[in-house]
């Protein structure tokens, strides 16, 4: 009986230092030593709502509820949403190039009617499948729920200017029209100060700026240049996957007054990276791990 | 968890399920227990909230088990946000089965607490919760006498309240949960 309660303390005896171990080993950042041109703050924005798809997260990206939700559940900061332009001239939510990739319908969006596009159901993996009904939706649907908000949640959009399909449209007609209807939906809502747009295209981001200066606009072409371009074009900032910068090169773009946005980081590792580096705002697809290290 | 670890785990269990239902159907259904039999349960599991610890208590009288106890998440991602601890209980109710394996049937709940994610100090309304109902089927196996290891995986839905902050609104959300879980059991 008694060498039975000697194993017993002993096994208690080796585990607490691991446990204890194991509670050291949480890292936590320091909110302090954050500095960047957002108020010292790191911005939490779900990438493409909240984040990449698991039994957890059974939402698909740029879906009515993820989008949502990544503000309203999880209190993020915003959310980074992908845009292209309906063959009627709607901005949709979508991401991929074709339609058949991620839902149940065919063709390209800019070869596609809004009325039929948001019949298309997402199916692109087995929680979609199994246990969400989401379909595509337009872009301002979300701005409309945000906009009625206190406090507007920062909307990131990403503008997919491919045709992948074949079109009579030309590469001019099509910006044209995405920055006309963009231009639309901003002052229609009053969203300069919370509607971000991010392109590769330089040409598109200045038509939109000598249409409204105020809008905020951000090169996302993901080459370190970009911090001079957008600095020379007076571009709000600019949006780099978290590997391809330095924290040096973060603090050149703040010195100039640039805003850097990263993206990508998902497991923990790559969080703590990103964070090290001082950036304005996340785009992760992790947003309740990337809370956790903030909080 | 990976879409294939999931059908692998529900495939898995249910051929343990069909390759022992010879096994279990010779056997007789579990003689009445004199009074009520304590013992001690590790639940590990894997569902909606991830992945959890439960360290309960199990009282067990005839083919009738009731086990209730804290629950820690130990995902460390998904748990929105901070604080996940939780409480874990449920039925079990033993079907058939001989001293060495029991086949069963869990009604299990799972409670998640957790802090909303709060960086700008804005008014809390108390933690975040996360309520899961699941109905699952399983085995335990005595290797000992008193002490089992044993699966059980299943369906069954989630119930979240969250706050809003910035709009001070508590909301809610539910949807579809499962749950696939490994659980020793010592029996005292």
């Amino acid at each position: 009986m008694s060498k039975k309660k000697i194993h017993k303390k002993s096994v208690i005896l080796r585990i607490l230092p691991l446990l204890f171990l194991w509670f050291l080993s949480c890292e936590k950042i320091e909110p302090h030593k954050i500095k960047n041109l957002n108020g010292n703050h790191i911005g939490v924005i779900g990438h493409g709502g909240m984040g990449f798809q698991s039994f957890s997260n059974q939402l698909p990206h740029n879906s009515f509820s993820s989008v949502v939700q990544t503000i309203e559940k999880l209190n993020a900061d915003g959310v980074e949403v992908d845009v292209q332009l309906s063959r009627d001239g709607v901005l949709m939510l979508y991401h991929s190039e074709l339609l058949e990739s991620l839902t149940d319908c065919f063709s390209c969006v800019h070869e596609s009617y809004a009325k039929d596009l948001l019949k298309c159901r997402y199916r692109n993996d087995f929680y979609a499948n199994v246990f969400t009904n989401e379909k595509i939706i337009s872009l301002e649907k979300v701005v409309n729920r945000f906009s009625q908000r206190t406090i507007k949640p920062l909307l990131f959009l990403d503008l997919k200017t491919f045709l992948p399909c074949e079109t009579e449209l030309t590469y001019e007609e099509y910006h044209q029209s995405i920055v006309n209807s963009l231009l639309e939906l901003i002052e229609q809502y009053q969203g300069e100060d919370w509607i971000f747009v991010e392109s590769w295209d330089i040409g598109l981001l200045k038509m939109l700026q000598v249409k409204n200066p105020s809008i905020k606009l951000k090169i996302s072409n993901g080459e370190p240049e970009s911090i001079y371009q957008a600095r020379e074009h007076g571009f709000y900032g600019v949006v780099m996957e978290y590997q391809n910068i330095t924290r040096e090169e973060v603090g050149l773009a703040h010195s100039m007054g640039v805003r850097v946005s990263l993206y990508s980081p998902k497991s923990r590792r790559g969080i703590r990276k990103a964070i090290q580096k001082n950036p304005d705002y996340i785009q992760t697809d992790n947003v309740t791990l990337l809370q956790q290290f903030l909080d | 968890m990976t879409v294939r670890t999931f059908i692998l785990s529900i495939l898995g269990g249910t051929c343990f399920f069909l390759l022992n239902l010879q096994d279990l159907k010779a056997g007789k259904i579990l003689s009445e227990t004199e009074g009520i039999a304590w013992g001690i349960q590790l639940n590990n599991s894997l569902s909606y909230t991830g992945f959890s610890n439960a360290l309960v208590v199990a009282a067990q009288k005839n083919n009738l088990q009731w086990y209730g106890g804290p629950r820690l998440l130990t995902s460390d991602s998904y748990v929105p946000t901070k604080g996940p601890w939780g409480l874990n209980t449920g039925l079990t109710w033993f079907f058939q089965g001989n001293e060495k394996l029991r086949a069963l049937v869990n009604l299990d709940y799972q409670l998640a607490l957790l802090k909303p994610y709060n960086p700008h100090n804005l008014p809390e309304r108390g933690l975040n919760t996360t309520h899961e109902f699941n109905l699952s089927y399983g085995f335990t196996y005595y290797f000992l006498q008193n002490i089992g290891i044993g699966n059980s995986i299943g369906f069954g839905q989630y119930l979240e309240r969250f706050h809003d902050l910035q709009e001070d609104i508590i909301r809610t959300y539910s949807g579809y949960s499962g749950l696939i879980r490994i659980h020793i059991h010592y029996s005292f």
